[in-house]
């Protein structure tokens, strides 16, 4: 799917949902949360030989481990971000913000290993 | 502590005075010497330099005395940090781009909560990775002053022992202890400084780097200097009784010693000034060293000291030119902790060079006692 097509079907979406919102509003929710998987998973298909290709770049260095936690929080927070954004759209700000501090709390986790190794770095340079 | 037997024993082999010696006493010294040097000191010597027969071994120390084999270990030296320190900044640099990156897609997030930890995580990254990368490197540069500080302790006796030997009591005491103690003490005070001043200065670093909003600029500043008035106080005492001492003669202030002093002093952080200042003692140390202790040794303490100082300067310049690199990707807060780590780099350069400095002084006065006796 190219870029022409991406926008030919947002913008078929859009009138849809214009439609839709008219004939019967109850439509305008699911159609919307339908329209948001059907674009993150042509997106996530069309980013795929980017991230392959980041892949193998970093299985050359020696900050592989570092770049692969980054991407994983990167993941993390821009899944909490959109479906908190969402929430946040269908009027229910409380859940949008569980579901972002349920992705901080996530990162926070994903961050302790390296907390740890920085700790018991400054740990041995203080004691050598 | 491995290395200060041998140390000792070759400044003792190669300073006791000139008598009717067997050559295969000397040899013997000599084969012991070479099974207690460090192999990376063994390895760049050349062919025969320990070798029993003493045509050879004299050949052998002239090859090692001749400028193009210095240069050539120097450059050996160079090559063996050079492929690390340009590792160190690919790692930097690969890690500055995902940053950067990083800083892009972070200002994308509306919400607060995941932008904040989002930065928490490329710090921890950041911070981590140079960690990795510098850990053992400090845990060398430490063992190196820790090798030193152990040798120039075990100096104290020994000089004890051969003004004892020697008779010449009051002379040696009067012209030289005083000297040697302050040297030791300025030895010293480096070694066991640089430990705090380094670990307070990366502690404070990694608290920016995880705390932004918190100031601690006027307490790295403190630290700083305090550090460097301690380094700089130390310089001016060396200056001063150096300018008093006798022992220690002065070569010509030559052109190529004038370039020399030039480049220790933009090279070397805070105590470059005086470094460049106290080069024509060097000189003078060195032709005294050459002429007592011969061309050998001044081979073998150029080796001791020669790979970590190129090797502090090459990583220094690496931190420097990622930190260069952070501003002009726009990444502020990660050229900030880099700049602290430059600063951390600047300390270690600063005292393995007085150490260096000193360390040719106290074994000038060191020979020159034992001579004497």
């Amino acid at each position: 799917m190219d870029a022409a097509e991406i926008c030919a079907a947002g913008i078929a979406v859009t009138l849809l949902l214009a439609l839709l919102r008219q004939w019967n509003p109850a439509f305008d929710l699911p159609m919307k949360l339908a329209a948001a998987i059907l674009f993150i998973s042509v997106l996530l298909g069309l980013a795929a030989p980017l991230f392959s290709y980041v892949r193998s770049l970093l299985e050359m260095t020696a900050v592989k481990p570092y770049a692969e936690l980054l991407f994983r929080a990167l993941g993390v927070a821009l899944l909490c971000e959109i479906a908190g954004g969402i929430c946040r759209e269908c009027k229910e700000t409380t859940v949008g913000t569980f579901v972002e501090m349920a992705g901080r709390l996530e990162i926070l986790i994903l961050c302790l290993p390296l907390m740890e190794e920085i700790l018991e770095s400054v740990k041995g340079l203080l004691s050598l | 502590m491995k290395y200060l037997g041998p140390v000792l024993a070759l400044f003792l082999v190669f300073s006791l005075p000139i008598a009717a010696e067997s050559a295969g006493e000397l040899s013997e010294g000599f084969g012991a010497l070479e099974e207690v040097l460090p192999d990376e000191i063994l390895g760049l010597l050349p062919d025969g330099f320990f070798d029993g027969d003493a045509q050879v071994r004299a050949k052998s120390v002239r090859e090692a005395s001749r400028f193009s084999y210095m240069l050539g270990v120097v450059g050996e030296a160079v090559g063996l940090c050079l492929g690390d320190a340009v590792a160190l900044f690919a790692s930097l640099l690969g890690i500055l781009l995902i940053g950067a990156l990083a800083e892009r897609v972070r200002s994308l997030f509306r919400s607060d909560m995941l932008r904040s930890v989002f930065t928490l995580a490329v710090s921890a990254a950041l911070l981590s990775c140079i960690f990795s990368l510098q850990y053992r490197f400090f845990a060398g540069i430490m063992v190196f002053f820790e090798r030193l500080s152990l040798l120039v302790n075990g100096m104290i006796p020994l000089t004890a022992l051969l003004y004892a030997m020697g008779g010449n009591v009051t002379t040696a005491v009067v012209g030289n202890a005083g000297f040697m103690m302050f040297l030791n003490l300025c030895e010293n005070f480096c070694a066991v400084s640089l430990r705090s001043a380094v670990g307070i200065c990366t502690a404070l670093a990694v608290c920016s780097a995880f705390t932004p909003s918190l100031n601690f600029t006027a307490i790295g500043n403190f630290v700083k200097r305090i550090y460097t008035f301690s380094l700089g106080f130390l310089m001016l005492l060396l200056s001063f009784s150096l300018s008093i001492q006798t022992t220690l003669t002065a070569s010509a202030d030559s052109v190529a010693m004038r370039g020399a002093k030039m480049l220790a002093g933009s090279a070397i952080p805070v105590v470059g000034g005086s470094v460049g200042e106290t080069l024509k003692t060097v000189s003078g140390s060195v032709a005294f060293l050459k002429n007592t202790v011969g061309m050998g040794g001044i081979v073998l303490l150029a080796l001791l000291v020669l790979p970590t100082f190129v090797s502090l300067l090459l990583y220094r310049l690496s931190l420097i030119a990622a930190s260069a690199c952070a501003d002009f990707l726009g990444c502020a807060r990660e050229a900030k902790l880099l700049s602290g780590f430059v600063t951390v780099y600047g300390y270690l350069l600063a005292s393995v060079a007085i150490c260096s400095v000193t360390f040719v002084f106290l074994l000038t006065v060191f020979v020159r006692c034992s001579v004497a006796v």
